[in-house]
């Protein structure tokens, strides 16, 4: 039988990894990427739930979830290649104008 | 007895996939990385009665954003940056170990407050009495998921599924605007 | 009618902020107009009030203070006392109002002075009409400021200006007395009204050592001293003698200055509970009457003269009621102020006409050339000097029988200073009298053509002071010379607790003759004595006279240098101790440099650490966001 225990820790460790990566990674790519995996570990949360408690409203979340990311990509990716065209770089440690 | 073999190749897979994802040099390799996990879980959204939300993960993910993703990656067609770098090394060591022990809390603490699901795999209707169904066929959600999930998704959530489609618009429409090139 | 009397203080008021507010922009006949109409209503209120015999315990215009069980009210006070009071203040305030509209015609500040002099009226009004010792407090405050104010009036005059600053610190110094003297009277008693007073002391036994009421008194008089000049806190009154000439007319000859014996009249009932309290006010009453008339001997300017001849009066004020003659001390004041107003509006219409002239030494013969100025004058001086049947006489004869009517030896001490004093009173006035108006003319010759009589505006008042000058002194004609002693009588309500303080004797009709011989004696050896040495205008005989008395006559004309002295002993040290530690540490050190510098140098420094925070790089705000989920888990699992 599949045990909610392991979906849920399964989700956490995926949603973990995802926050090691956008720490630890200077491309701004890559910390686009970590987020999305972060956005699919809270995803599989979700429809494990759905099952747990039997109620499809879990499974129209994750639908949504999914459309709001991809939107996001779509922008995020389009700032990226902005920000590349006028600093030329995508090093995440040399765009930092907004300091205190 | 299957289903818990299955369930660990995938999550294996995935996380494996992920693991490699963050550590590569390699941007391409990352992106494929991805790939692999979003599959991965794709699979286990399939064992967890939700085909379509299966197909979605594929479809969506794997194919639309990582592809989007892979081709940003080589239109800037960077040399190969190094990959971990050791500015703000100090931060960059406490929030690993701070995740690290995010995860132990969630997993020792949160998760044994959960009930175990031990249900079968032919589930009810998921808890939607009113739903529409044909006679005489067996109401499971494993023969309904997806006429359950539009009906749904276009009774009680329509306010987000309108909102999601501007949503999607004002996307489309922002990032065309960003990617122009300035007319001199 | 009753409705209308609280605008006997409320029209100067009015008159006050009209003049002060827009007096600039009315032509000069709109700032008379004010400045007069407001004192003239207040003036016929007044006599409304006094010939109706009104009564009232206490007309309440509002409650100022009410905090849990104490309430202070401003509501008047008519009663003898302040009837008779308000008359005076008003009419001749009123008369001198006139006179300044002649005085201070060519000054281009006279919607100011007017408005100050309302200011003024609304105050000495609140004083005199206030139901307890609160509201006369504010009056009395009232009356400082625009005391400074007026003295100060010309203030581009470095000299006036400080002489403004002299007066109200001075003035300030006494109302600390008076402060803790109200404070210790409320412990005493639980109330400031003088009518509830008057019931509560009632009751209490004579201290014939000193006690609470003793202190309470002793510090009240200590706030009279300062209000009225007398030593030590005499000091402020000469040099007041900057400001315009209406202004040491009225505010430093008629009223403000008798403020002081009107608050220990007014609160008798208190003071005769502590005879030391009532010995002190009266040796220091002769003392400084003899002390300042000495001085005024010596002095060359005019007004000079006449500023310490009011110190000398007032310290005959302050002998009387400190002795228990309350009625005397009252009556002495009301002729006081006709005569001694008529005197200073008469130097002011001398200086007027002789081109601004204080030294008498410059003046002489002006009596070819001033028909009005001088018979008033001299009118005056009579009063002064005490010659019957001028009002003086009486006034300061029946403060002499009282004192010497006392039995024991410092009675007769006081009164044979009173004497003497009399005596140099008429001397120093007659002396002024004769080198203004007699002998030669000794100014400057191009001042000689311009001399001229001042224009009606000014003189008028003059005769009605002079009128009054000769006729006040009716009311109180005492008994063995046959007349009825109206004011006496009048006044007993209000001094019934008095009584005689202690050890009066009757004396007999007799003695009374004989003490007036002898006062009138004096005087007129003063007269003669003066017109002795000044009649013919030459210096000669006065100079052979100081010339012999060497240092002595050089001690007293430098005000036995108590003006040196204090500055010395107090001002010095006090300037020091500011400058240097109060300036450097406090000020500078403390204020500056701590708290305000400090506290907004700590502020950037603080938010200079924090914006430190804002690094800019994004990975550190993510560990950051992490740190903060931990935290929240923490707190809520």
């Amino acid at each position: 039988m599949l045990q909610l225990h392991w979906v849920i820790g399964l989700s956490a460790v995926l949603f973990i990894i995802g926050i090691i990566g956008v720490i630890i990674r200077r491309n701004v790519i890559l910390i686009l990427m970590s987020i999305e995996l972060m956005l699919n570990a809270a995803n599989l949360a979700f429809i494990a739930f759905a099952r747990y408690h039997q109620n499809i409203d879990g499974q129209v979340a994750v639908f949504f979830v999914m459309a709001v990311a991809a939107a996001e990509v779509a922008v995020g990716l389009a700032l990226v290649i902005m920000i590349f065209r006028n600093r030329k770089t995508i090093n995440i440690d040399d765009i930092r104008d907004l300091k205190g | 007895m299957l289903a818990t073999i299955l369930f660990i190749a995938f999550a294996g897979i995935a996380v494996i996939s992920s693991i490699l994802m963050i550590t590569r040099r390699n941007p391409l390799v990352s992106a494929l990385f991805l790939v692999s996990a979003f599959c991965a879980i794709g699979g286990i959204y399939f064992m967890l009665n939700a085909p379509l939300i299966g197909i979605f993960q594929v479809i969506v993910y794997a194919g639309a954003i990582m592809v989007l993703i892979i081709f940003t990656i080589m239109l800037l067609n960077l040399s190969r940056p190094p990959g971990i770098s050791f500015r703000l090394f100090f931060v960059k060591i406490l929030g690993t170990l701070l995740a690290v022990l995010f995860l132990w809390i969630i997993l020792s603490t949160l998760l044994p407050s959960i009930e175990g699901l031990t249900s079968p795999d032919n589930l009810e209707l998921m808890k939607k009495p009113d739903f529409p169904h044909n006679e005489g066929t067996p109401q499971t959600v494993a023969g309904n998921n997806i006429k359950l999930f539009g009906w749904t998704l276009l009774t009680d959530w329509i306010y987000p599924f309108e909102i999601v489609s501007v949503i999607l618009l004002v996307g489309i429409v922002g990032a065309v605007l960003f990617s122009r090139k300035e007319i001199k | 009618m009753e409705n209308l009397y609280p605008f006997i203080i409320i029209a100067p008021l009015l008159g006050f902020l009209v003049n002060g507010l827009f007096g600039k922009k009315f032509p000069d006949w709109g700032v008379y107009a004010t400045g007069l109409g407001s004192v003239s209503i207040s003036f016929l209120l007044a006599l409304h009030a006094f010939i109706s015999g009104f009564e009232s315990k206490g007309i309440t215009l509002f409650t100022w203070i009410k905090a849990g069980d104490f309430q202070s009210d401003f509501s008047l006070l008519f009663d003898p006392l302040s009837l008779i009071m308000i008359v005076m203040v008003t009419g001749v305030g009123l008369l001198i109002h006139i006179y300044s509209c002649g005085y201070m015609s060519h000054d281009p500040g006279k919607a100011r002075f007017f408005a100050y002099m309302n200011l003024f009226m609304f105050a000495m009004l609140t004083l005199v009409l206030a139901d307890n010792f609160l509201m006369m407090f504010i009056g009395w405050e009232g009356v400082g400021l625009c005391s400074y104010l007026l003295i100060g009036f010309w203030y581009e005059k470095p000299s006036a200006a400080n002489a403004g600053m002299k007066a109200f610190i001075v003035n300030r110094i006494g109302d600390l007395g008076f402060l803790l003297g109200m404070f210790t009277v409320f412990s005493v008693f639980g109330t400031l009204n003088f009518m509830e007073l008057r019931s509560l002391s009632a009751s209490m036994p004579v201290e014939t050592t000193g006690g609470i009421i003793t202190a309470a008194t002793l510090l009240l008089f200590i706030g009279a001293t300062g209000k009225s000049a007398q030593l030590p806190l005499h000091v402020w009154l000469p040099d007041a003698m900057e400001g315009p000439t209406p202004v040491s007319a009225l505010i430093h000859a008629a009223t403000m200055v008798t403020a002081g014996v009107y608050m220990v009249a007014r609160a008798n009932f208190l003071y005769v509970l502590s005879p030391k309290t009532m010995i002190i006010v009266a040796v220091v009453g002769a003392l400084t009457a003899l002390f300042a008339a000495t001085i005024g001997m010596t002095q060359f300017d005019i007004k000079r003269v006449l500023a310490y001849s009011t110190i000398s009066q007032l310290g005959y004020m302050f002998l009387a009621v400190g002795i228990g003659a309350f009625t005397a001390g009252i009556f002495h004041l009301l002729t006081h102020a006709f005569f001694k107003a008529l005197l200073f509006l008469g130097a002011g219409s001398v200086m007027h006409g002789t081109g601004d002239e204080l030294d008498m030494r410059r003046m002489g013969a002006l009596k070819k050339y001033m028909k009005i100025t001088q018979p008033t004058m001299f009118i005056a001086s009579l009063a002064i000097s005490g010659i019957p049947p001028f009002a003086g006489f009486f006034s300061k004869d029946a403060i002499l029988a009282d004192v010497f009517a006392h039995s024991g030896y410092l009675p007769k001490l006081l009164w044979s200073i009173g004497i003497i004093t009399a005596a140099l009173t008429a001397f120093y006035i007659f002396r002024l009298l004769f080198m203004t108006f007699e002998g030669e003319y000794r100014g400057l010759a191009e001042r000689r053509e311009h001399i001229h009589e001042s224009p009606r505006v000014m003189t008028v008042p003059l005769m009605i002071l002079a009128g009054g000058a000769v006729l006040i002194g009716l009311m109180g004609i005492p008994g063995f010379l046959g007349g009825g002693n109206w004011l006496g009588r009048y006044l007993t309500p209000v001094v019934s607790s008095a009584g005689e303080s202690g050890g009066k004797e009757h004396i007999s009709v007799l003695m009374e003759w004989l003490l007036v011989f002898v006062s009138v004696g004096v005087a007129t050896g003063g007269i003669l004595l003066a017109s002795y040495f000044y009649k013919t205008g030459s210096f000669e005989k006065p100079k052979q006279v100081t010339e012999k008395l060497g240092w002595i006559y050089k001690l007293v004309h430098n005000k036995y240098k108590i003006d040196e002295l204090y500055n010395a002993v107090i001002l010095r040290p006090v300037v020091w101790v500011s400058d240097n530690l109060l300036k450097s540490w406090i000020d500078e050190g403390f204020i500056d440099g701590a708290m305000v510098n400090g506290s907004a140098g700590f502020f950037k420094r603080f938010s200079g650490a924090i914006s430190r925070l804002q690094s800019g790089y994004l990975q550190t705000y993510i560990v950051v966001f992490l740190i903060g989920v931990l935290i929240l888990i923490w707190l809520l699992f």
